[in-house]
């Protein structure tokens, strides 16, 4: 029982690691999402248009559990880590545009981050009990490649997630750039007609319906 | 399901998982199942309870992978570089910067690497295109690219 007592101990970390690239933008720390939050979202999400399209919510929402974890150790990396100073005013022209890089390099830089994320995975498992070991593993991994069908589709979900984070820091003036990045992205990235669908009415949602006004105002209040 | 096109790499890998699944995988749970029953009561047994859930996972991976080589055809590099097919290369300029996708099907999509879905907004718009050609995928914000070089 001690190694799942530490085990739940080490995840209890989420909670508190931040999601850098809302930093990087201009969100004062204390304000930036933790992992545990994105996972939280990314798992109602999953399971809603997982369900719709038959396929099995059970995995997807686990796998949005566990995609994750392993920021435990490697902490939460980002394609601008290479590029960004810290200099909030030098590095705004830099965010304001997705990072492009060729082909090989995506790889390269692909192939560092899954080794770093084996280590901390490694770690993290090392004495939980066997089957639960395996399935978290297999899940990630499956996440990683994209090697089922939800493993695919929970990757274009997650985006879709950080782009509604997006949105709400922009509507509520904490991110400092602007966020044509984050759509321009999911042009690419997602295929899912379900999920480009959702993207469409999140576009109009944003830029024509005031929604941007009416979730400065109720945050405010909040405050 | 549409026609899909993968690379042979792919579509034999596929075929190795499935080929191990249904003569090696399947047997091995079906035995484990089988043992787990001589336990005694099922309503309280761990191990029958952990072999139903790997049965039910590798069924559905079975069910998966056949559905994917039933509708799958060999995807041959495209014979010409004068248009953007499944399978090409394309470097194209965006946002005043240099990128390079690789057009694929969905399940070999991984855009993180630069493998782009031919189903996704840019991979549809992206495909019949000639070098030269500026295509935009529209919506509030606008995505432009330049096709400057297809391989």
């Amino acid at each position: 029982m001690t190694a799942l007592i530490r085990f739940f101990n080490e995840v209890g970390k989420l909670k508190f690691i931040k999601r850098m690239g809302w930093i990087l933008g201009g969100v004062k720390e204390s304000e930036t999402e933790s992992i545990a939050d994105h996972s939280f979202r990314l798992a109602l999400m999953s399971w809603y248009f997982a369900d719709k399209k038959g396929l099995d919510v059970g995995k997807v929402i686990k796998m949005s559990l566990v995609h994750d974890l392993c920021t435990i150790y490697s902490g939460d990396l980002t394609p601008y880590d290479n590029l960004v100073t810290g200099d909030f005013k030098h590095d705004k022209a830099i965010l304001a545009k997705w990072p492009r890089r060729a082909k090989e390099e995506k790889e390269r830089m692909v192939r560092e981050q899954r080794e770093k994320e084996e280590v901390s995975f490694n770690k993290l498992l090392a004495n939980l009990p066997e089957k639960f070991a395996q399935e978290i593993r297999g899940l990630w991994l499956d996440y990683e490649s994209g090697e089922t069908k939800e493993g695919r589709f929970l990757a274009q979900i997650d985006r879709v997630e950080k782009l509604m984070q997006a949105t709400e820091y922009r509507a509520n003036d904490k991110y400092l750039t602007e966020i044509d990045p984050f759509w321009i992205q999911l042009k690419e990235l997602v295929d899912d007609p379900d999920l480009i669908h959702f993207i469409e009415a999140m576009d109009k949602d944003f830029y024509q319906t005031g929604q941007n006004e009416s979730q400065a105002t109720s945050t405010k209040t909040a405050h | 399901m549409k026609k899909m096109y993968l690379t042979k790499e792919t579509l034999d890998k596929l075929k190795q998982e499935l080929e191990h699944l249904t003569n090696v995988k399947r047997k091995e749970v079906t035995a484990r199942i089988a043992k787990a029953r001589e336990y005694g009561d099922i309503s309280e047994n761990s191990e029958y309870d952990a072999a139903r859930d790997d049965q039910s996972f590798i069924e559905g991976r079975i069910a998966e992978l056949q559905e994917i080589l039933k509708d799958s055809k060999v995807l041959e590099k495209p014979s010409s570089t004068d248009f953007v097919s499944i399978g090409s290369c394309v470097v194209v300029e965006v946002d005043g910067q240099n990128d390079e996708f690789e057009i694929v099907s969905s399940i070999e999509a991984n855009p993180i690497q630069g493998r782009i879905s031919n189903e996704s907004l840019v991979g549809k718009a992206l495909l019949g295109s000639k070098v030269g050609d500026t295509i935009t995928v529209s919506s509030t914000i606008k995505a432009t690219y330049k096709i400057l070089e297809i391989k």
